[in-house]
């Protein structure tokens, strides 16, 4: 069935695009056709392929980046039309900034993951609620926020939904009522920093934009969006947040410091120092004029030489499938870019809003929000740069920066209307389902809807309120 | 079918396996057998998140103690009917490792729940139970 619809989606597209791009008026007639065609019909398989899930995402990145290079090397020698991007070009394409950065904050998480502290945290959170499950729930969301906005979703969310879930086991209550504010608070949490979803680092190295920019544009939306989730969560689950009068807290507590302590007190302590070393750095990056990713690997380097991590094991470490879906993916967007295929979109963006920029805002963070719903929000925001860079040019009178807090703030907060919306939400609908609680496509729906519909509503009037 | 001397259960904890262990503990007094309630680790979910970096064999440690968490509730129901009760705890894939704990345990009569759409329906079908049947040459009961 999945595969019938990708296919004939795929058969669609293959036709329609051509036709589409022959059609549009807003077109430089200097660029030739064959090339912008034959890169959006790259871009458009390779969000099928990811989207409907038929191959590893990695592996549609390489293969549209490679068919670009392969036909630029092979039709593109004999006729000038389908030298649709140079090899030169597409490493330039690259953004190494982004690699670099992911992989400095990869091998910390790695190395920080071994000590047992995302576990410790849970129980000490159950410690400060003095077993007051609501109290617990927004321990949780604020601990879940403020580990998102630092270090990356999906380890956060594996290593504290578990922890979660026999907390809720034992108490009796519906395991939900306190995994879904930690997953909406991470999506929420990530969105505060430019570390703390890929999104935004995407965009911080696009646009220049600093980590403490990030920090004081987004993190008081994110602080207002984290408030509301607290509100929508007790509206949801306050009948499981009563629950919890019988409950014996000192032999629950006891258990939970047996299971979940520090495993090295040693290297954690060296995990914080570098940690907070690297969050140093960050926010002096700009005045520094370093890239995040330079603070990011010298964290790495730092925390590997003083941990006596093994090189072998530390390579290991890497999550090198993201990495190269990265690379490809830059390669993918950098040729639809130079071929005009992207500035062609973005001139349908600005007929659409009459080159207002209030509505500009509400298009892009609309948009944003319901495509990081559907597909991947990684490929759709690497496409999305090219398009805010030239609106940011075309828009008279628009405040340059705030097209792209509308870019991060969808993407981001778009992850939590439905269940595929982030990796995160399958990890932790995953463990449910293995503990007997199982979250469907239309369960997550039900409460990730309202919650991405609130979110949305309250970034585009933050956006519109203060710029 | 025969005299039956020990009853496997088949639980994740969920509605329809609570329904299971009901059943079989009812089976397990009338026929005054022994009834094993079985819980089965499997990390399939995360098989596209790198294992290392996320810490994907941690994960399979919590599960294995959310598994003990549900076990117990299963042993703790058998045991106030005063059911002669074990409980066992595996780790891989789902089909392969029951198969694997019925022919240890000999095991004659399996009963799991059949939910619509749900984790045990997709790893364990109606095909799939009849293929038990066969490969085990035990009975095999789904409550739905």
């Amino acid at each position: 069935m999945k595969f019938s619809i990708a296919l004939i989606l795929l058969i669609s597209v293959i036709i329609l695009i051509p036709e589409l791009v022959s059609g549009m008026d807003n077109i430089n007639p200097e660029i030739p056709l064959e090339p912008m065609i034959i890169s959006g019909l790259v871009l458009v398989i390779v969000y099928v392929l990811i989207a409907f899930d038929l191959i590893h995402r990695t592996l549609a990145a390489l293969l549209g980046a490679s068919t670009i290079l392969f036909i630029s090397t092979t039709l593109g020698a004999f006729n000038k039309n389908y030298q649709i991007l140079s090899f030169n070009d597409a490493i330039d394409a690259i953004d190494f900034n982004v690699v670099f950065l992911l992989m400095g904050m990869m091998i910390i998480v790695a190395i920080m993951r071994g000590t047992g502290v995302f576990q410790w945290t849970a129980y000490k959170s159950y410690e400060l609620a003095k077993g007051d499950i609501w109290r617990l729930t927004i321990i949780l969301m604020i601990v879940t926020a403020v580990l998102s906005a630092l270090l990356d979703n999906v380890t956060t969310i594996l290593l504290l939904t578990p922890v979660t879930i026999e907390i809720a086991l034992i108490l009796r209550i519906n395991p939900w009522a306190l995994i879904f504010p930690e997953i909406m608070a991470s999506n929420i949490g990530g969105t505060a920093t430019l570390i703390g979803d890929p999104p935004n680092i995407l965009i911080g190295s696009s646009s220049g934009l600093s980590f403490n920019a990030f920090l004081f544009n987004l993190g008081p939306i994110a602080l207002i969006t984290l408030l509301a989730l607290i509100g929508m969560m007790y509206f949801f689950f306050s009948k499981e947040y009563k629950k919890n009068k019988n409950n014996n807290v000192p032999e629950l507590l006891k258990r939970l410091k047996r299971e979940y302590k520090i495993e090295n007190q040693a290297l954690l302590n060296q995990c914080l120092i570098v940690l907070g070393f690297v969050i140093v750095l960050f926010f002096l990056h700009d005045e520094l004029k370093m890239e995040p990713s330079i603070a990011a690997m010298t964290g790495a380097m730092i925390l590997l030489l003083i941990s006596r991590t093994h090189i072998g094991e530390m390579l290991d470490e890497v999550e090198w499938p993201t990495l190269v879906f990265f690379m490809m993916l830059f390669i993918i967007v950098g040729a639809a870019e130079k071929n005009g295929l992207i500035p062609a979109i973005a001139e349908i963006v600005v007929q659409i809003s009459g080159k207002d920029p209030t509505s500009t805002i509400v298009i892009v963070i609309w948009i944003s929000g319901i495509m990081s719903a559907i597909v991947d929000n990684i490929p759709f925001t690497a496409s999305m740069i090219p398009v805010v860079e030239y609106l940011n040019q075309v828009i008279p009178g628009i405040d340059p920066n705030i097209l792209w807090w509308a870019l991060a703030l969808g993407a981001d907060f778009g992850g939590n209307a439905t269940i595929i919306g982030a990796s995160s939400n399958i990890v932790a609908a995953g463990i449910a389902e293995r503990s007997g609680y199982a979250i469907r496509f239309k369960d997550f729906i039900k409460i990730g809807m309202p919650v991405a519909i609130v979110s949305m509503i309250l970034s585009t009037a933050y956006l519109l309120i203060r710029y | 079918m025969g005299k039956i001397s020990h009853i496997v259960v088949l639980t994740i904890g969920s509605d329809g396996c609570k329904k299971a262990v009901d059943k079989g503990i009812k089976i397990a007094i009338k026929e005054n057998c022994k009834i094993t309630f079985i819980y089965i680790v499997d990390t399939s979910f995360l098989s596209g998140i790198p294992r290392r970096i996320h810490g994907v064999n941690r994960a399979e440690k919590d599960l294995n103690r959310i598994g003990r968490i549900i076990l117990e509730r299963a042993r703790e129901k058998a045991s106030k009917k005063e059911a002669k009760v074990a409980t066992a705890i595996r780790t891989g894939n789902i089909m392969e490792e029951l198969e694997r704990f019925l022919k240890e345990s000999k095991g004659d009569l399996l009963i799991i729940s059949s939910e619509k759409r749900g984790f045990l329906d997709t790893h364990l079908s109606l095909a799939s139970s009849k293929r038990l049947e066969e490969i085990t040459g035990i009975s095999v009961l789904e409550i739905e």
